[in-house]
């Protein structure tokens, strides 16, 4: 393998309700280089999302560490893991979540604006985006205005926008239908060799985990490498 | 500006909402700004007349004691004309002036400033006294007048009175032979007269209500008033700096009246503007949640929320002044219109003006901190998970 981008050792992560102690991650050793596609798999309540989120730096480990691009995450301060999450990594999400007062090219430029690109730039960047992604003629069209897979192509975009090196997707393909899946999937693996973007995919989907160049499969917070 | 762009498209998608919060918060500093501009005129229109005038001491009736006003002594008494030459005696009095004030009440008008407060002065009156006042148009009164008047420019025109015009007073013609200039104060509902005419109208020949006294040593003001109340009982002499101590007293009651008032549009605007905030943010939380996520920083979260309530009370606030200022508008015509009380008219001051805004102001400040404090520190995986 080669340069590493993302790296954990004994990921732990324990949630506490009541009396009960659940271990959602449970002593995570796993390392994803550039460029490699990685799919998470396993039964509900394994822990995908936990671990998807202490990747992201949405949440923060009970213990264990994580490196990212050489840097020890937990060292970071609050800011500085949000300008790590804005310009290092994009998250694609199961519902889209896409700012419903916005066009799609807004939501596209959202992330550059708040990165600070210069207008002209972020535009160009975001229609460039949008027109590879196949949404050439629905940039000004809102979230309201786009079927699903639509939607989930300007979410892919938004992602990329400040040219991640990881990509973060949580079950992207959970609300589309089989052929829309299908087409979003491919769309991934085309963008991971295109643009040699790390990407880390939770799916339920067995033909959506085979696009990635390796499967995990996760049980009870813990990694079984097949 | 991004912040600035997001918080007026984030108004925007509620618009019907958005627009009644700035209603009801516009509302409030409205019915401030109104009715702080009537009180600001009232405020003013004493001060353009009491506080300008040129005594040093005041006498009215005993009777009158409690308000030594002109026109309170025309109803309450009178006194003697010859204790003014005695009063001329004491050591330190310089001069004094007599007036016969009266108020002519016999038949009720429909209007409370149609009804004018008649003084009768000697020609002196003018300069010594009131030397504040400015001739509109014709003269002023001069020695050897008979039934003549010069009027107030706004009991001029409630009484509809123009130079060369006549005013009929107990079955005598008064001719007008002066108009004053507007002074926006209570001398502008006043009519001045001859001081034997009135008298003889009044059947009351060497009456007198009211005298301002020149002194010569203002130190000694206070002193000379007491010995004057103590020498005749049936007057009251105060000094011209004690009555207007009692106004700026009244001053103090009405301006913390009027922050009782400002406070309480304060916390309508701030219920109005948290509660929609509040709604605002709740409905929002996975948008931010997802805004987080993708490296928003918490702080720019924080800060969209306060612009959102700014926005709204600023918008407001604008809506306000400019209301309140149609309020005193609408105010000051039915007092001309309905009570003819021309001479109080609203005073919409930049203070006014910059009460209203530093209410709006204050409001989105506080009404946003709350909202916007909660929705920044919720967790971004939570948030992702709100419905
Ligand atoms: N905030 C939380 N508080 C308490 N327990 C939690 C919390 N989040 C997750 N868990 C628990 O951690 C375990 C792992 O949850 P997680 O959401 O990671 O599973 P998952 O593999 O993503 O499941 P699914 O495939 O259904 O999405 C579950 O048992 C869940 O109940
Ligand atoms: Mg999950």
């Amino acid at each position: 393998m080669n340069e590493i981008i993302v790296e954990t050792r004994n990921l732990t992560k324990v949630f506490s309700v009541g009396e009960s102690r659940i271990s959602a991650v449970n002593g995570i050793d796993l390392t994803i280089g550039r460029g490699e596609f990685v799919s998470i798999m396993g039964p509900s309540g394994s822990g995908k999302t936990t671990l998807l989120n202490l990747l992201g730096g949405l949440d923060y480990p009970s213990s264990g560490s994580i490196l990212f691009e050489g840097q020890d995450m937990g060292k970071l301060k609050e800011r500085d893991l949000d300008n790590l999450r804005l310009r290092r990594m994009g998250f694609i999400f199961q519902t889209f979540n896409l700012m419903p007062i916005f066009t799609a090219l807004e939501n596209v430029t959202l992330p550059m604006e708040i990165a600070g690109v210069p207008r002209d730039e972020r535009l160009a960047k975001a229609k460039s985006l949008l027109t590879q992604l196949g949404l050439s003629e629905r940039i000004y069209h809102r979230p309201h205005q786009l079927s699903a897979g639509e939607n989930q192509r300007v979410a892919i975009a938004r992602a990329l926008a400040n040219s991640p090196s990881l990509l973060l997707a949580d079950e992207p393909t959970g609300n589309l239908d089989s052929r829309t899946t299908e087409e979003i999937a491919g769309l991934l693996k085309q963008l991971n060799s295109e643009y040699n973007i790390a990407i880390a995919l939770v799916t339920h989907d067995v033909q959506v985990g085979q696009v990635a160049s390796r499967t995990l499969h996760m049980v009870d917070g813990r990694l079984q490498q097949t | 500006m991004l912040l600035v762009n997001l918080a007026l498209r984030n108004l925007a998608r509620r618009r019907v909402r958005t627009l009644l919060t700035i209603l009801g918060v516009a509302l409030a500093i409205s019915f401030t700004v109104g009715i702080l501009s009537i009180s600001e005129g009232f405020m003013s229109s004493f001060e353009n007349s009491m506080a300008k005038q040129g005594a040093d001491i005041i006498i009215v009736p005993i009777e009158a004691e409690s308000f030594p006003y002109p026109d309170v002594a025309a109803l309450v008494g009178s006194f003697p004309e010859t204790l003014i030459d005695e009063i001329r005696e004491i050591s330190n009095v310089e001069a004094a002036y007599p007036v016969f004030t009266a108020i002519p009440m016999t038949s009720l008008p429909d209007k409370i400033g149609a009804i004018p407060i008649l003084n009768g002065i000697t020609p002196e009156y003018f300069t010594e006294v009131v030397p504040y006042l400015e001739l509109g148009e014709g003269r002023l009164l001069e020695a050897g007048d008979g039934n003549v008047m010069v009027t107030g420019s706004g009991i001029a025109e409630v009484q509809g009175l123009e130079l060369g015009g006549t005013m009929l007073l107990r079955e005598r013609e008064f001719v007008v032979v002066g108009i004053l200039s507007p002074s926006g104060g209570m001398d502008d509902g006043q009519i001045f007269m001859p001081i034997e005419a009135l008298q003889q109208a009044y059947d009351k020949q060497g009456q007198l209500t009211y005298v301002p006294v020149k002194v010569k040593d203002i130190a000694r003001a206070e002193e000379t008033a007491q010995e004057i109340s103590d020498r005749w009982p049936s007057i009251s002499a105060q000094t011209q700096s004690s009555i207007l101590d009692k106004l700026i007293d009244l001053v103090g009651i009405v301006r913390a009246a009027h922050f009782g008032l400002s406070t309480v549009a304060l916390l309508i605007g701030i219920l109005f503007i948290l509660s929609t905030m509040l709604m605002a943010v709740g409905e929002r939380v996975k948008e931010i949640g997802t805004m987080r996520a993708i490296g928003t920083h918490r702080r720019f979260i924080f800060q969209l929320v306060v612009t959102e309530s700014f926005m709204t009370s600023l918008i407001a606030g604008a809506a306000g002044c400019l209301g309140g200022y149609l309020l005193s508008k609408l105010i000051t015509f039915i007092m001309s219109e309905w009570l003819g009380l021309t001479y109080f008219a609203p005073v919409v001051s930049v203070r006014i003006f910059a009460i209203g805004i530093g209410i709006a102001l204050l409001v989105g400040m506080l009404a946003g901190l709350y909202p916007a404090w909660r929705i920044a520190r919720t967790n971004i995986v939570e948030a992702l998970h709100h419905e």
